[in-house]
């Protein structure tokens, strides 16, 4: 896997963008490609009512067939929705009624395990994804999760042998790993934390199950693709995974919606345990459409030598607020961060990263990037905290933000609290335009300025393209040049 | 022969997981000049960072002794006490603490002392002086805005304050014009002459040693010292390279 | 009583407790002081160009703010929604609710005339007996093209009895001694007697205002007595190519609070500050520092340098803000920190906010014990760890010191440092 990665970056798209070829990509990219929505057939598809109340939760609960313990799960989260106040300091979230939300859309047909069976009209906009062709490409299991619930999910026969577990949540909840889901559902991320935690409590479904056992090395990706299509309605998938011993596992979820002019929701949640020595990467390239509010919630929690890596790429929704949480809690465990943030027109995108540096010699790495333009907002905002047992913690902070004119905005909100001297905390902060000479530079070698602000963006990102597969990176780079020509 | 003042014993050191001194032994008489040289990336600086206790390096196994004591494991600061001594390459920058009260403090430090201050005025200006250097750089903030070649001198200075029994001199030369390559050597040589100081010089030029008495030279590679020889060695160096050695 | 000071631009999760301060001050200190204002300070005789009116009114201050084309509203501080700091114009880094406890407090208003150009510093001391409290206003307005260096000096006199022998060795106390000697002995006689046991506060706002061209240089030293609160609430106005070069040491007092807020509302002028701390056991600090950018071609440069110690507490809050049109600005904000008590609490939160993309804007921080290579280095020259924490905390407060043109403060801070290494 590593080896393929190094040598698909040699071929840099963002590099090769004279090229004939990519020439037609730059321009070729539409936003279509992801803003496309099929018209639902109301007949095949289950909605139920807009708000949030308590029937409405039993009912979702009654729909899933909930364990009992679910369903207390759902209510009591509900009341804490209801007492928790709305955040007073990210993006403004006035403009999302949760009573003009749909918590609970489903396709009337079952999750299937064979892609054919899957409805036409889900396939076909799965299809101009590009989802099942990575699956035979690249990836070692895929799921794909519609509205509310999962439409497809497939694992490779090799690595199941292998005892990886990758589902759906709702048949692990039923199944023999139910106690271990108990244990696990929402114990890094309690409804108590925050408010939209304690909705996600309520009203979630959909997402999925990865279990890899101790020793086990996954050696190719595993996805989960998430599509909100329906109007005015929210995403709630939960995802956990337990990587257990020595394991080794890369998960990528890509996320995208269509546009429409109300407002739509995704408070999904992620629940990461990193046992001791195992390794978890976590890659995500976010392109949800910009009428939505993505208020998700992803949380790791690292054993003693174990690692956690994550690769975040923001481009879509209307306001973000979203900051993976690293929690070091064993002895010599080791998080990074590396993400880039793309804010245009219309969008206040509030992303960074949390570390909590719990055990002896824990090191963390933050790397971002953050970008904005044509009146796009963008905010990093992180916390280091080097707790007083965190003895010899190492911790080292990078943020860089490029604006790309001056209706835009970027805010750099980085918090260190450190308790205890043995600790080894770095910092450093940036922020600037585009350098005239470098634009002037590429224009001498017969690019044009509009590429040759793409390509310096590109490159700006880099540190997170470099991080992702190659069919990643590409998209990644796509959704730069994207936006780049737009606004 | 007389008594060994340094004495190094199977010497294995790494950087975390990679081996960067393999099997290295190596004896030093008071008064005597080693020189230590080879190409990049051997392990000269690493051996003299190990003998003065660097903590980036982890000591595998082996024994180092000053004199009759074994000190492997002390830390640099108890080493310097004793009566050792290691210039860098890039002595780093102190804002606010001025270079004569950071040579007053290491002086106290070693000798438990107050320090008599116009003996000691006199003592730095006298060694500033040889190595020609204004005594404005007496009150400036050490080595804050020196160039080069004003750094390397305030190393050689200090060496010629604190009067330690073994120096090492970690490319002391490296980056240096001629005429400043001149002043270093100097100071080298008054060190020599003035106490019967043990040298451990490490260079991968032989430009400084050209006006130095040198007793023995070693050619380390790959972490291992490949011949030991006179001060002949080094004339072999300056026509031939390391070629026969590699 | 409580009052919510050193606001954050923009809010943070509050879980971490950066957003804003609480400022604690005992209803009984405070009434005391207010009921006694007793201004502490030691002058020696203005030289020509630079005048002073005594106790101006808030109101009246006002009115010259008005007169001079600048607010300085005193409605309440609204964070958390950006952006918020574009209603406060001559505001102060602590904000609002230090108006409210000034409130009758009158100014000291000094004004350079244009043909000021002065190298000596004007050195303005206040020196409190043992226990004594004051709150007091100054503003410096720099006519246009004047240039002038100001040293204010707070600190707790030694007792009448060590007084005389304590200013031999004080070549600042000295001077002022010729003038005041009667009165000093006086005062710090008086003032010890009245000991207040309810502690002892020190609250100071500064306002900075330069016209076009002005240069200050103003240094604050403050080494109160081990266990007064001080707070310095300050706010700085730079209209076209003024320049403003501070310096400011903290090495005394066991509560303090610091708020600056600069606005470079012109083009072309400059800012630097360069903030020295030492916090001892028992100690807390709290920091809010604004560089606000409205002028183009401005540069601004904080650096700060903290040393704590024991179980020392600290936050910084440090903002580079950026305003829409200050094209071709540069920021740059840089903290260390070193840690070297056991119990030490250390809360940094650096900002760089941006309106306008024709900026740089930079921001570093370092927080820990002393670096391995550091060690090293003082190591092998027979220093040990402990004297080597020593000497780099003495190194960087020193670094700010030096800077200050006063041997007596220069003396007075190495005496101090060696005091709490002893």
């Amino acid at each position: 896997m590593e080896n393929k990665i190094q040598e698909g970056m040699r071929q840099d798209p963002a590099i090769n963008i004279e090229g004939e070829q990519d020439r037609i990509l730059l321009d070729g990219v539409q936003r279509e490609l992801y803003d496309f929505k099929d018209e639902e057939n109301e007949a095949d598809f289950y909605r139920m009512d807009e708000g949030l109340t308590e029937e409405i939760v039993r009912a979702i609960s009654e729909e899933k067939k909930d364990p009992e313990w679910m369903r207390e799960f759902r209510l009591k989260s509900l009341e804490l929705y209801h007492q928790i106040e709305v955040p007073d300091w990210g993006p403004p979230i006035d403009g999302l009624d949760m009573n003009r939300i749909a918590t609970y859309v489903r396709s009337r047909s079952d999750m299937k395990g064979s892609w054919e069976e899957v409805p036409e009209d889900i396939k076909n906009a799965f299809e101009k994804l590009g989802i099942p062709q990575a699956e035979r490409e690249s990836l070692a299991g895929v799921g794909a999760q519609y509205d509310s619930e999962l439409v497809y999910h497939n694992v490779r026969e090799d690595v199941a042998a292998q005892g990886v577990v990758y589902s759906d949540l709702e048949s692990a909840l039923t199944g023999e790993y139910e106690q271990m889901i108990r244990d696990h559902f929402m114990k890094l991320v309690p409804p108590t934390d925050h408010k939209f935690a304690a909705l996600h409590g309520a009203v979630w479904s959909g997402g999925s199950f990865v279990y890899v056992p101790k020793g086990v090395k996954v050696e190719i990706p595993l996805q989960s693709y998430f599509r909100l299509n329906a109007k005015g309605a929210g995403q709630f998938e939960h995802t956990l995974i337990i990587v257990e011993e020595g394991a080794d596992l890369h998960f990528i979820e890509g996320c995208s919606a269509p546009k429409y002019n109300v407002a739509n929701l995704h408070a999904g949640c992620v629940e990461l345990y990193v046992g001791k020595n195992a390794r978890l990467r976590y890659s995500t390239i976010e392109n949800w459409s910009k009428n939505m509010y993505n208020l998700n919630t992803k949380r790791a929690i690292v054993e003693e030598g174990g690692m956690i890596e994550w690769v975040s790429g923001s481009f879509g929704s209307h306001e973000s607020y979203l900051y993976p949480t690293s929690v070091l809690k064993g002895d010599g465990s080791h998080a990074e961060f590396t993400g880039v943030t793309f804010a245009g027109a219309g969008q206040n995108l509030d992303t960074g990263a949390k570390m909590i540096h719990i055990g002896k010699n824990t090191s963390s790495f933050i790397d971002t990037k953050s970008i904005c333009k044509s009146g796009g907002i963008s905010t990093y905002r992180s916390s280091v905290e080097i707790r007083k047992s965190a003895e010899g913690a190492k911790a080292s902070v990078n943020c860089g933000s490029l604006m790309l004119d001056s209706i835009s905005r970027s805010d750099t909100v980085p918090a260190a609290d450190v308790r205890t001297n043995k600790a080894d905390v770095g910092h450093e902060a940036k922020i600037g335009r585009i350098s005239d000479e470098a634009v002037f530079y590429l224009m001498s070698r017969g690019i044009s300025e509009a590429e040759a602000r793409a390509m310096i963006v590109s490159g700006f990102a880099s540190p997170v393209s470099k991080e992702l597969p190659l069919e990643y990176a590409a998209e990644m780079n796509n959704l730069i040049k994207l936006e780049m020509e737009g606004g | 022969m007389a008594e060994k003042l340094i004495r190094i014993e199977n010497i294995r050191a790494s950087v975390g997981e990679e081996e960067i001194l393999k099997d290295v032994s190596l004896q030093i008489a008071p008064g005597e000049t080693h020189v230590l040289m080879g190409p990049n990336g051997a392990g000269k600086s690493t051996l003299g960072n190990v003998l003065m206790g660097s903590p980036v390096y982890q000591v595998t196994s082996g024994k180092i002794f000053f004199g009759e004591d074994e000190i492997t494991k002390e830390s640099a600061d108890k080493r310097a006490q004793r009566g050792m001594f290691l210039s860098f390459q890039n002595p780093l920058e102190v804002p606010g603490l001025s270079l004569d009260e950071f040579i007053r403090n290491a002086l106290r430090q070693k000798t438990g002392k107050p320090i008599k201050i116009f003996q000691f005025k006199k003592q730095l200006a006298e060694a500033m002086e040889l190595l020609g250097m204004d005594e404005s750089y007496a009150s400036r903030d050490l080595n804050v805005g020196f160039s080069g070649g004003e750094k390397k001198k305030a190393e050689i200075l200090q060496l010629l304050m604190l009067q330690p029994e073994f120096a090492i001199l970690d490319e002391t030369d490296s980056g240096l014009d001629v005429d400043a390559v001149r002043m270093v050597s100097k100071g080298i040589e008054e060190y020599q002459k003035r106490q019967e100081g043990a040298l451990l010089i490490i260079t991968h030029s032989t430009r400084i040693l050209e006006s130095l008495k040198v007793d023995y030279t070693h050619i380390i590679v790959k972490g291992k010292i490949v011949k030991t020889g006179g001060p002949e060695l080094v004339d072999q160096i300056n026509e031939n390279g390391f070629e026969a050695f590699l | 009583m409580q009052a919510a000071v050193n606001h954050l631009p923009v809010l943070t999760w509050n879980r971490l407790k950066l957003n804003r301060a609480q400022m604690e001050v005992g209803d009984d200190l405070l009434a005391n002081t207010k009921k006694q204002p007793q201004s502490a300070l030691f002058e020696i005789p203005l030289p020509e160009g630079i005048s002073v009116e005594k106790n101006i009114s808030a109101d009246a201050l006002q009115e010259r703010f008005a007169a001079l084309g600048i607010e300085n509203p005193k409605e309440a501080f609204v964070a958390g929604k950006y952006p918020i700091y574009n209603r406060q114009r001559f505001g102060t880094g602590m904000g609002a609710a230090v108006d409210e406890l000034m409130e009758g407090v009158g100014a000291d208003y000094y004004t350079v005339d244009p043909t000021y150009q002065a190298e000596g510093p004007i050195k303005l001391h206040y020196g409190y007996g043992e226990g004594q409290s004051d709150l007091n206003r100054l503003v410096i307005h720099a006519k246009a093209g004047s240039r002038s260096t100001f040293i204010l000096y707070y600190s707790t006199l030694p007792k009448a009895c060590d007084y005389l022998e304590e200013c031999g060795k004080c070549e600042m106390q000295q001077e002022l001694l010729q003038h005041h000697k009667q009165e000093a002995l006086v005062k710090s006689e008086e003032a010890s007697k009245d000991n207040n046991t309810a502690g002892s506060l020190v609250g100071v706002q500064t306002y900075l205002y330069l016209e076009e061209g002005a240069c200050v240089e103003l240094h604050v030293v403050q080494m109160l007595e081990d266990g007064a609160v001080f707070f310095h609430d300050i706010g700085t106005f730079l209209r076209k190519k003024a320049e403003l070069v501070m310096t400011k040491l903290d090495l005394g007092a066991l509560t303090v609070y610091e708020g600056l807020n600069t606005l470079q509302i012109e083009d072309k002028s400059r800012f630097e500050m360069d903030f020295g701390y030492l916090g001892l056991g028992g100690g807390k600090m709290d920091i809010n520092y604004n560089d606000v950018f409205c002028g183009k071609k401005c540069e601004g440069r904080m650096y700060f340098k903290e040393a704590l110690l024991e179980d020392a507490q600290k936050t910084f809050r440090g903002t580079v803000d950026f305003r829409k049109d200050s094209t071709g600005c540069k920021g740059d904000e840089q903290e260390d920190v070193l840690l070297l008590g056991e119990d030490v609490i250390n809360q940094t939160i650096p900002l760089i906010l941006g309106e306008e993309e024709d900026v740089e804007g930079r921001h570093a921080a370092t927080i820990g014990s002393l670096s391995e290579d550091m060690l090293f280095y003082m190591q092998t020259r027979g220093i040990s760890k402990k004297k080597a924490e020593e000497l780099m905390v003495r190194a960087s407060l020193q670094s700010i010191s030096n800077r200050v043109p006063s041997e007596s403060i220069k003396k007075a801070v190495k005496n101090k440092i060696c005091r709490v290494f002893e």
